[in-house]
């Protein structure tokens, strides 16, 4: 007999809406993805709900006031949106900043490095379903770290620490013994997070293979970052545009082989590794005292009329900032050029053909910051 | 990656909402015609069984002991928005605990109490916000956390920033900061708590 | 935060100024009132200070040249900006020959600039909108930056979103923040903003935060930073 099939009875696509509030923590963003049983067909993103006007603010605020709002655009990984932005105001003024305000700048960009991915580490962790625990790992650490950036700057999270031509302020005497100690912590809290996650078999089957992305790939949607190593591209502009003291230090870039989102788990793993090893350098080559700003440091910040393309190798990626300025105290034209907002474009392209599962997880591995993404 | 790209297909904004098919007007989304389907009950307290049974008897210690269990056993529906929202989850995890207070993050909204609205809330996102407020059910209670939510914060000037959550859901404690700290943010769900206990005759 | 003993303020603190938190500073410092005029610090007279970059041609052998032989027939202005500190030639190009300019140095081989980097645009008010592209090569390790001006009433721009990926957001955010139309992109809708306040843009320079502007300029006319030091 022929079995026959009522033919009222077929597949069609589903929207599904993932709101711009859903339980994984990457802020408010919203993805129509339109599956197809458990395939994924299409994706649709909508950003835009964190939409602030963060440049067009920053082009009414001189170069001391916009320096917080760096900080709340890029709220991981604040240090290095600072940095960013006082090296573009740096190279138009041309100044130089001395020594020691260099090698503390970069100590604490490197401690913000660790603790951006520590909450990598514990987001992630959530969205591949540990439920908490990676979040109680990883959030120890980040207090930890936190509780020096305090000392230092006197806030736990927009630090606004770092200034044109150097620092506020002087370090706390015994800071460089409280980094040390809060090295030691780091290092355990990267073991402990690497022995819960990183050879788990149900950690790895959920990563591995998933959201590959070639080379070429990321090269022409412009990531960049740790998406990009973990596609295989070796740059690194910590190593291969070096700005700051960076050229002085001796690490290795951590690069993946197949572009998946396991490779680039791992690639941040290795990279806090990394981390540590140059906040240790950092230290031993701290010069004990110096000046934190340059001898002739102008009282006002005036600019004069130029451009200039500044770029920090942040924990998301690239962040650069384009200054434009026709002279005086405020930007004319301020571009923050966002890792998140360009990683987050590629999602798309990543996405399709992958069950609905990994789409959690593809875009728990890009690491979004939804500040940075919308500004 | 091909030279010409094929255009990706494009569905209309309206079909994928879920939301019954009307003719395309720029005045609703599909969030503000749900948030109108889900007309609250009105609320009217002191009308309960309880209280109209040999008034002030039953009540007061009804009453009293509804509110502590209430304000004991808050749970907030994780709304993070912005940079708060980071302070947020500091708070809840082991350093400075909330747990111990009987406050668990509930990520749905139709089984929490209380909405922790931390960041800000821009134009876009104000839709969601009040349809997620609308979602909750009763009792409910809001804190803004943050400048943001208060009034608008560092983003005060930008007009397409809701100048403080306030003007879309009524707010109960304003926890201010920017971000505010874990303590700031225990202090402001203890006070909460002390407003349940005290407004517990309404 | 109180400095730690033993410690001037430095330099660059201003000692007549508001605490160091960026975000309260408007509202506090809004609350001490302006000084009247007749007790205003006459100001030296200040220098005329340049109003354009200074520019320099770029040196012999520069990527405009073979960008150059690689799109012939295009006709562009190709200058340097010194804080870009000799890394960056700057080429500007007429709307028409962008598409050529781009797809020459994306598939030239001695070019090589595989990799967008940044799409912005700027509000000149006189002189137009003007959309840069950042452009590099990872294999050769050269940068290229692209201009293109278009006037207020035509703000039409080829889309390079089908050369370059990369370019599909950051086109559609320029669009939605200085109304410049990318022809022959797929799918302009709008990104950042909310769907019903997409009709006025927020960077152009006539929609300026008008409050925090004067606010601004009336507290710093004060010599508010110049306190007595």
């Amino acid at each position: 007999m022929v079995l026959e099939r009522d033919p009222a009875l077929e597949v069609v696509d589903m929207p599904i809406n993932m709101g711009p509030q859903h339980p994984s923590t990457h802020g408010v963003f919203r993805m129509v993805l339109v599956v197809n049983g458990e395939k994924i067909v299409d994706l649709v993103p909508h950003i835009g709900y964190m939409h602030r006007g963060g440049e067009k603010l920053m082009e009414a605020m001189d170069f001391r006031q916009g320096i917080g709002y760096c900080d709340r655009t890029e709220y991981l990984a604040q240090f290095s949106a600072e940095l960013a932005y006082c090296l573009a105001v740096e190279r138009l003024m041309d100044l130089q900043v001395p020594e020691r305000a260099e090698y503390i700048r970069v100590i604490l960009t490197e401690m913000n490095r660790l603790s951006s991915h520590f909450m990598f580490a514990g987001a992630f962790g959530v969205d591949a379903g540990v439920f908490a625990t990676s979040f109680t790992y990883a959030f120890p650490q980040r207090e930890f770290l936190q509780e020096v950036f305090e000392e230092v700057s006197g806030d736990r999270l927009m630090y606004a620490y770092f200034r044109v031509g150097g620092l506020a302020w002087e370090v706390p005497d015994n800071f460089v013994q409280r980094v040390h100690e809060v090295l030691v912590h780091s290092a355990q809290g990267l073991k402990d997070i690497d022995d819960l996650l990183t050879k788990n078999e149900i950690f790895m089957a959920r990563c591995q293979n998933i959201g590959n992305f070639s080379a070429d790939q990321a090269i022409a949607y412009g990531l960049s970052g740790p998406m990009l190593r973990a596609s295989g591209v070796p740059w690194d502009l910590r190593k291969d545009e070096p700005y700051s003291v960076y050229d002085r230090f001796n690490f290795e870039i951590p690069v993946g082989n197949y572009g998946d989102v396991y490779d680039r788990y791992l690639v941040r793993m290795e990279e806090m590794r990394q981390s540590i090893s140059i906040i240790e350098q950092a230290l031993e080559q701290l010069p004990p005292d110096g000046p934190i700003v340059p001898e002739k440091m102008p009282r006002r910040l005036r600019t004069p009329p130029g451009e200039v393309y500044a770029k920090v190798e942040a924990p998301r990626g690239e962040w650069g900032v384009y200054l434009v300025s026709k002279g005086g105290d405020k930007p004319y034209r301020l571009k923050m050029r966002s890792p998140s907002f360009c990683n987050l474009s590629a999602l798309r392209d990543m996405t399709i053909g992958q069950y609905l599962a990994d789409a959690v997880m593809i875009l728990g591995s890009m690491d979004i910051v939804l500040c940075d993404v919308d500004r | 990656m091909t030279a010409q790209k094929a255009a990706p297909p494009t569905l209309p904004e309206k079909q994928v909402e879920g939301a019954p098919v009307v003719a395309p007007q720029r005045e609703q989304t599909g969030i503000e015609r749900e948030a109108e389907r889900l007309t609250p009950v009105p609320y009217e307290p002191g009308t309960a069984l309880y209280r109209q049974i040999l008034p002030g008897i039953l009540q007061v210690p009804a009453d009293a002991m509804l509110a502590l269990s209430r304000k004991s056993s808050l749970w907030p529906m994780t709304f993070g928005l912005a940079c708060c929202a980071i302070e947020m989850i500091a708070t809840f995890m082991s350093r400075h605990d909330l747990d111990r207070f009987g406050i668990v993050p509930w990520p749905s909204p139709r089984q929490s109490d209380v909405m922790i609205v931390s960041g800000t809330g821009t134009k876009k996102m104000a839709p969601a916000v009040k349809l997620l407020y609308e979602q909750m059910p009763n009792p409910k209670w809001v804190i803004a956390m943050g400048a943001c939510a208060t009034n608008g914060g560092p983003y005060t000037r930008y007009d397409r920033v809701v100048q403080g959550v306030d003007k879309i859901i009524p707010v109960d404690v304003y926890v201010p900061g920017c971000p505010p700290r874990p303590e700031a943010l225990i202090d402001g769900m203890l006070a909460l708590q002390h407003k349940i206990m005290e407004e517990r005759n309404k | 935060m109180t400095l730690p003993e033993g410690q001037e303020p430095d330099a660059t603190s201003d000692p007549g100024a508001t605490p160091e938190a960026a975000a309260p500073a408007p509202e506090v410092a809004a609350e001490t009132p302006a000084k009247p005029a007749a007790e205003r610090p006459v100001r030296p007279a200040k220098e005329a200070e340049p109003k354009e970059a200074p520019r320099v041609a770029p040196p012999a052998g520069s990527i405009n040249e073979t960008l150059a032989a690689a799109a012939p027939g295009v006709v562009f202005n190709a200058y340097m900006v010194p804080e870009m500190k000799g890394e960056c030639v700057t080429v500007e190009v007429s709307r028409d020959d962008l598409t050529a300019v781009m797809t020459a140095a994306r598939d030239d081989e001695r070019l090589d600039l595989k990799y967008l980097r940044c799409l912005s645009g700027v509000d000149w008010q006189d002189e137009g909108l003007e959309v840069v592209y950042h452009l590099w090569s990872f294999t050769k390790k050269h940068s290229l930056q692209v201009k293109t001006r278009v006037t207020y009433d035509d703000a039409n721009v080829p889309s390079i979103a089908t050369i370059y990926p990369a370019a599909d957001w950051h086109e559609r955010e320029t669009r939605d923040m200085f109304g410049i139309n990318f022809e022959g992109h797929w799918n302009l809708v709008p990104l950042l903003l909310p769907e019903d306040m997409t009709d006025h843009f927020p960077l152009r320079k006539d929609n300026p935060l008008q409050e925090i502007e004067e606010w601004q300029g009336e507290n710093l006319r004060d010599g508010a930073g110049e306190g007595d030091e």
